[in-house]
């Protein structure tokens, strides 16, 4: 039985995002059940938001602005068809073209790697041709509901990125897994896992082209992964 | 075609107005937060560069999953200013050499001042009536609460790595940090910043 007194230990280190994740996991169980746990954490999180005005104030340079509506304009088109648009039928397949690398640069910023690795990583992909990428969108199954994944394929269709958006922080035990489809055989793209935001970016070598695979999916499994998929399906490419 | 004027308009119309892909409204709410964004994402990595990326990617975010956001669970302040905090503190961990260990300071008071802001200046005086308030409860903390809350808040350090740092144990680090939380809430309360 978990002791109430100390989930209330751990409930301001909590509401700072500081828990080791078995920990986290443990208040976070918790939470589901007891109200008296979550109103108190709600108070404790209204503290924590205010810190930021703790921060000694610095303005960000004029040129940003310009340079975010830039970026915005540049990636209107691109969001348009990602989010509305349903993938266009290309080869016979569920892959349709991404029209700009910066839309591509701006999907993998938000996984939150080092944009100058991904940039430099991003130029050898593109480095043969004038490249097109292929995009797989990717959603959460009911156990993730809020999850997001792009998976963008490169010009050769043997490396690619997952760029993983609001999953669920995982204990110590367990990780996620990618897993690539094809004729009912599922093959591991790798594991990882994400960070306290949810975010985590997944580079993937295949020996083969991925453009063979029909379905990618992400399922939980224990920390090092498994030779075949578990049952708790996570996220799965839209088709 | 007239420009649209958004200035009086809250958070919760310009959220709707981004998810309908109003680049104006997203202008108007990058003027209002710009500041809060880059100053966290410059104390927290250390790098005006790396502040400048981060704040471009909040607010890209924003405006590519704004139809997330959900007002039952945050203002959009505290939605915002989290993405950002948790972006920066992804980007500093990711740093192959992390910077050496020194307690981040908090803004120092000072009278207020109201910078250029393109709010107008009544908004401007509001926020930092907050930020002085908000700056005069911190100020209140034992130093010790003060640089435990400081390496949670702004490094994203774990309670166990605090403590190593800190060279104190564990529970004494989670009793600080307690404290320091608790004592901010009531004086929030007491000056009116949050509702009880």
């Amino acid at each position: 039985m978990i002791d109430h007194d100390h989930i209330n230990d751990l409930l301001p280190i909590y509401a700072l995002g500081c828990l080791d994740n078995d920990e986290a996991a443990l208040v976070s169980q918790h939470l589901a059940v007891c109200d008296t746990c979550q109103n108190r954490l709600t108070e404790y999180r209204q503290s924590v938001d205010l810190l930021v005005h703790g921060a000694p104030e610095v303005f960000p340079p004029n040129t940003l602005k310009t340079q975010l509506l830039r970026r915005i304009a540049a990636t209107s088109d691109t969001h348009g068809r990602l989010q509305r648009t349903p993938p266009k039928r290309r080869m016979g397949s569920r892959f349709f073209p991404a029209w700009a690398i910066v839309g591509l640069i701006i999907i993998v910023g938000l996984a939150g790697i080092n944009l100058m690795q991904w940039q430099n990583h991003l130029r050898k992909i593109q480095a043969e041709v004038a490249g097109e990428l292929l995009i797989v969108r990717m959603k959460g199954t009911s156990r993730a509901p809020e999850g997001d994944g792009t998976f963008v394929i490169g010009q050769d269709c043997k490396q690619a990125v997952l760029v993983a958006s609001d999953l669920p922080v995982l204990d110590e035990g367990h990780q996620y897994q990618l897993w690539m489809v094809r004729d009912e055989q599922r093959i591991s793209g790798g594991i990882f896992s994400v960070g306290s935001n949810g975010y985590a970016t997944v580079k993937i070598y295949s020996k083969e082209l991925l453009t063979n695979f029909r379905t990618f999916e992400v399922t939980v499994e224990p920390t090092g992964g498994s030779l075949k998929p578990g049952d708790y399906l996570v996220m799965v490419s839209l088709n | 075609m007239p420009l649209k004027n958004y200035s009086n308009k809250d958070e919760y119309f310009l959220i709707e107005q981004i998810v309908a892909g109003d680049s104006e409204a997203l202008a108007v709410l990058y003027d209002r937060y710009k500041s809060l964004v880059f100053s966290l994402a410059i104390i927290i990595t250390d790098s005006y560069e790396a502040a400048e990326d981060i704040t471009l990617d909040v607010f890209t975010q924003i405006w590519l999953k704004a139809g997330t956001y959900r007002a039952e669970r945050a203002p959009v302040r505290q939605w915002l200013t989290g993405i950002a905090r948790h972006r920066s503190i992804d980007v500093l961990r990711r740093q192959k050499n992390r910077p050496n260990f020194h307690s981040p300071i908090w803004a120092e008071l000072s009278p207020d001042s109201f910078p250029a802001d393109d709010n107008g200046p009544t908004e401007a005086f509001a926020q930092a009536q907050i930020r002085h308030k908000i700056r005069e409860a911190l100020d209140t903390l034992p130093e010790e609460q003060r640089d435990a809350l400081a390496l949670a808040y702004f490094k994203g350090y774990t309670h166990r790595q605090i403590a190593e740092i800190l060279n104190e144990p564990l529970g004494t680090i989670k009793t600080r940090i307690r404290l320091a939380l608790q004592k901010l809430h009531q004086i929030f309360i007491e000056n009116k910043i949050l509702e009880k």
